[in-house]
């Protein structure tokens, strides 16, 4: 679903040998950008036993401002997942895309301690769980970077950013306004929206954003996703809409791989061979029922 | 339940580490399950106090913290001596933080992830079945201090029975208000003879609070400290009836 780089030429005079040259060495440019993006987003997933983490990524021009991520935290024993969409499209969205990235990841590993005034945590909320600090710390100094160091250029993030403990299931997270994930249960329904606890970042220097928690129980699932997947648009305009999105993570499915290969095959007939208007990022985490562990275990499989 | 205890105080001086392992070790006495953290990563005292001379590398509460070990790598059960009138009926576990200068400059530095203290807190106060855990913290307001107020169920406040202290009494009353939802007790510390007229009445006014107990400043505590603990050698003394006064104010609340 990737388009090409549109090069404006005159009338219908043929091209001028410098404009061909001067486009193919954009394209090269171009091509260059995508290879260098595609080297932030993660190769291999890490995929703890028991868990299916599931992807796709689908950029609308040569580079993108989606992005998401997938990595371990050793020390405390987490897994990270990271759906974010950086606002505009292209190479000025792919640019922030790489710097917000790399501040959040950075930030989320090698944090250290924070006092818990600092992050704005309350005391008599009671303690942190286990990553909630630097993942509060992460999300606040990238917050507060964007809007102190590159308030000029405009450049906003919604993302969903969250930390999961694949022993308990706990998901630990913060959403800065972006699309609300789909917890969705074993058999299909809808549990609930992961609604926004912080706004987007780069926008409010003093932002507010808090920690929420939701548990992963066997067989239930998170779909985080962006905005190109609800808006993306069919030939006369219609909204795929998160309603369409919703019937399709409620269909039981045996696997993550089965339910993301779902939404995006209806994601390719409903915009048929128009052209993509924004990048689109989807990706799963489920739970595998019980069953399914033993079953794993069993085979010596992880 | 167990009942998570803070030991805390504004200043130092106050003999907290040495309540903490006296406390805990007359509450083990009387049958119950207990369990002390050394959450003063910058001043440990704890391991000296259960008179733990050497901590094996990768064996201390700060390796946990750094995660160079797991939890159950940390814990020591410390025997209890049998000595007069106490009991030795239950089970008494020590948490030592590293002493090794090397490591507290490694966590002053490099610092760790502030969770790990609530889910150690957790993880003990489930594992080993604890009716108390019991954090002897540092003085003032360090990271870990204000973890230990946030997670705890009592707050056991100790001050030195002198102006000084009072002049902040009011302050640090209305600071453990903010930062604590536990229930507050007041103890007064190292009182040589009687202190100056009133002056109880005026810490129990400035926090609102009945003072628990009031420790006499005793020599025989430095004498044994680092030894044995000071019940075990002193079950008939004066001091020890002041810890008792306070475990036995904890076992009302637990």
């Amino acid at each position: 679903m990737s388009s090409v780089c549109a090069v404006e030429f005159n009338d219908d005079r043929p091209p001028a040998l410098s404009d061909v040259s001067a486009y193919a060495v954009l394209e090269r440019e171009l091509q260059i950008g995508r290879e260098i993006q595609a080297g932030f987003l993660p190769g291999q997933l890490p995929v703890p036993s028991g868990w299916e983490l599931e992807a796709e990524f689908r950029p609308a021009r040569q580079v993108a401002g989606d992005f998401y991520d997938v990595f371990d935290l050793a020390v405390s024993q987490r897994t990270a997942v990271i759906v974010a969409d950086v606002c505009d499209k292209g190479v000025g969205a792919a640019l922030f895309m790489a710097l917000i990235r790399t501040l959040l990841r950075h930030t989320v590993e090698t944090g250290g301690l924070h006092s818990m005034s600092t992050l704005g945590w309350d005391p008599r909320d009671g303690l942190p769980r286990v990553g909630e600090a630097p993942l509060l710390h992460a999300v606040n100094s990238t917050n507060r970077y964007l809007t102190r160091v590159h308030r000029e250029q405009g450049y906003f993030a919604t993302l969903f950013f969250g930390l999961f403990d694949a022993s308990t299931g706990m998901v630990s997270y913060i959403n800065c306004g972006h699309n609300p994930p789909l917890h969705v249960a074993a058999d299909g329904r809808l549990l609930g929206e992961l609604a926004p606890t912080g706004p987007a970042v780069g926008v409010l220097h003093s932002a507010d954003f808090r920690v929420g928690r939701v548990q992963l129980k066997p067989g239930e699932s998170l779909f985080l996703f962006t905005d190109g997947v609800t808006d993306c648009r069919s030939s006369d305009g219609e909204f795929f809409g998160e309603q369409r999105l919703i019937a399709l993570a409620s269909l039981p499915a045996p696997s993550a791989r089965v339910q993301i290969e779902r939404i995006v095959r209806a994601l390719e007939e409903h915009g048929g061979d128009g052209e993509q208007h924004d990048d689109i990022t989807l990706l799963v985490l489920r739970r595998c029922a019980e069953t399914e562990t033993q079953i794993t275990a069993r085979n010596g499989l992880s | 339940m167990t009942q998570i205890v803070s030991l805390y105080s504004y200043r130092g001086g106050t003999g907290r580490s040495t309540t903490a392992a006296n406390v805990a070790r007359l509450l083990a006495g009387d049958g119950a399950r207990v369990a002390v953290v050394d959450t003063a990563l910058h001043q440990p005292a704890l391991h000296s106090l259960f008179g733990i001379d050497r901590l094996p590398e990768w064996t201390t509460f700060t390796d946990y913290l750094l995660g160079r070990c797991p939890l159950w790598n940390v814990v020591r059960e410390v025997p209890l001596q049998p000595s007069g009138p106490l009991g030795t009926g239950g089970r008494l576990y020590a948490l030592p933080a590293c002493n090794l200068p090397y490591k507290i400059e490694t966590i002053k530095n490099r610092g760790y992830d502030i969770g790990m203290l609530g889910e150690a807190f957790t993880l003990l106060s489930e594992e080993l079945e604890l009716d108390y855990l019991i954090l002897d913290t540092s003085a003032g307001l360090s990271n870990e201090t204000l973890a230990a107020l946030a997670g705890s169920h009592t707050v056991v406040s100790l001050a030195r029975s002198d102006r000084v202290d009072l002049n902040t009494a009011r302050l640090n009353a209305e600071l453990l208000q903010r930062l604590s939802t536990g229930r507050m007790m007041l103890v007064l510390s190292g009182t040589e003879g009687a202190s100056p007229a009133g002056l109880d009445a005026e810490f129990e006014k400035a926090y609102g609070l009945p003072v628990t107990a009031i420790l006499p400043a005793i020599a025989e505590v430095s004498e044994v400290s680092g030894q044995t603990l000071f019940v075990e050698t002193f079950p008939e003394h004066v001091l020890t009836a002041r810890y008792r006064e306070i475990a036995d104010a904890l076992a009302a609340a637990a």
